[in-house]
């Protein structure tokens, strides 16, 4: 699949701990202290887990089934996505590269980076 | 409270029977009620209506200016709702409360109240393909790593809980499900999102349910009172996928800590629980959040026959969610209600040891917000 790489899920770090997070909060979430400072989001990552969607949602119906990915991005921000399954299952720890991101309607897709030097 | 069966009236006037029946049952005229706080989710999606607490009120017949508040906390909202009534007593304004929740899903197709559900958890992680269902199965994928279950052994003790629940449900004259279930027939029922199978998941449901809640003074005055001995309520990180362990709920640990330390006891001197079981590995987690068990052991305590209804610590006697049924804003109440029957020995279900202290805890959300109460019968 092939999709706008241009756009990417906005992520910040918090100042006091360090912590990640995709979207855009004055103050962190998880020490409630520290002030976000946007960070760049690049487009890969590594899958932490997954879970094939057998019922898709309504928003989601056209895809058919597809596999829900939770994604460490490499810049530590964790977030979820949608991988289509077009070459098996994925694995834990697989590496994954963004391939489409719609920030209007936030909808996520991944793909294995083998598949995106052949795209 | 209703029985949990398809309503053929909207949940304002769905509320009425259990309302009135909650006034009675506390020996009051419903000239004392001083406050209506009731818990809803949906009805703007299922119902397209809003405001539906002065509505409710209006269907009662009680018209005296009282002030009426609807809550929405998803899941949690009538448990919510019931811990708001009991500050509202706390701190003087009044002596008499109506508290309860309400809700109507089934006269609607099930893809609307999906969709209505979803609005629940945040947008960007759903519309990032993240369900309900994906959730749990997440949470118990979580679970099942961290405490070395493979998928075939962890979906064996899940399928226990839910054949508990129905047992304890086949006996709950008001559950929506009164039917006993195998663990084979759980196993071989469709996966919903795997590990997740279809009947590891409660239903959608209609129901409602009330309590009057009352000051010490006024309270004294009533048939068979139960008292409050204890209530916490917490919110946990909207972002699922943030969370470093989602085989937790520090949300629920935090209001579980607040009302045990409120009641002044701790965990094994609870005698009966009615937890949120929307899913059975979430019956898992309260019952390791809430201390009942240790991290680990809650998933083997039906297996064991210890959260029977004549174990060391009975829960979802009722049925829970899974058996009784999920009418969402009003589940804690039903919770609440079932808990105060069990208390006074009047609970028409499977038989208790005469308990003195029951908890009830519900969650909404992704585990985002919990409310849970702790109650005891008098001596």
């Amino acid at each position: 699949m092939t999709g706008d790489r241009r756009s990417l899920p906005s992520c910040g770090r918090c100042e006091a701990c360090g912590f990640t997070t995709a979207g855009s909060h004055p103050l962190c979430t998880r020490c409630g202290r520290g002030k976000m400072t946007r960070i760049e989001t690049t487009p890969g990552g590594r899958i932490l887990d997954f879970v094939p969607v057998t019922y898709p949602p309504e928003n989601l119906k056209a895809l058919g089934s597809y596999t829900s990915v939770l994604v460490e991005l490499e810049n530590g921000c964790h977030v979820f996505g949608i991988m289509l399954m077009e070459s098996g299952p994925p694995e834990a720890g697989q590496s994954v590269i963004v391939s489409k991101y719609d920030p209007e309607r936030q909808e996520l897709f991944f793909e294995g980076r083998s598949a995106e030097k052949g795209s | 409270m209703a029985p949990v069966a398809k309503s053929p009236v909207p949940s304002w006037e769905l509320f009425v029977d259990p309302a009135l029946s909650a006034i009675r049952d506390a020996g009051l005229d419903p000239s004392r009620i001083q406050a209506l706080h009731l818990g809803n989710v949906y009805s703007a999606f299922t119902e397209r209506q809003t405001n539906i607490a002065p509505l409710a009120l209006s269907s009662i017949g009680i018209r005296n200016n009282v002030p009426s508040v609807r809550y929405e906390t998803a899941c949690a909202s009538s448990g919510i709702a019931f811990r708001q009534g009991y500050l509202g007593i706390l701190s003087g304004l009044y002596d008499v409360v109506l508290v309860g929740g309400t809700e109507r899903l089934r006269a609607v197709p099930g893809v609307a109240v999906q969709q209505a559900m979803a609005t629940s958890m945040d947008a960007s992680e759903r519309n990032a393909g993240l369900t309900f269902a994906v959730y749990w199965a997440y949470v118990a994928k979580a679970y099942a790593r961290k405490h070395g279950l493979d998928d075939a052994r962890l979906q064996e003790l899940l399928a226990h809980i839910t054949v508990k629940n129905h047992h304890h449900g086949a006996a709950n004259m008001l559950a929506q499900f009164r039917k006993e279930t195998t663990v084979e027939e759980v196993l071989n029922s469709p996966v919903a999102a795997s590990p997740i199978k279809i009947m590891d998941c409660c239903p959608f449901s209609d129901g409602a349910a009330a309590l009057v809640l009352a000051s010490e003074e006024v309270a004294r005055g009533c048939p068979k009172p139960v008292w409050i001995a204890g209530t916490g309520q917490a919110s946990g990180p909207f972002t699922v996928a943030d969370r470093a362990d989602l085989s937790s709920n520090p949300a629920l640990e935090a209001a579980g800590k607040e009302a045990f330390r409120h009641a002044g006891i701790e965990p094994g001197a609870v005698d009966v629980a009615e937890l949120h079981d929307c899913v059975n590995i979430h019956e898992v987690m309260c019952l390791e959040a809430l201390g009942f068990f240790k991290e680990g052991e809650g998933i083997r305590s039906a297996g064991e026959r210890r959260t029977y209804h004549d174990g060391e610590i009975p829960v979802n006697v009722s049925g829970g969610l899974k058996s009784r049924g999920h009418p969402v804003g009003a589940t804690g109440a039903y919770q609440l209600c079932e808990i105060t029957q069990m208390l006074r020995g009047e609970f028409q279900g499977r038989s208790l040891k005469s308990p003195a202290t029951g908890l009830a805890a519900c969650v909404g959300g992704t585990g985002t917000v919990a409310a849970v109460s702790i109650l005891r019968r008098e001596g």
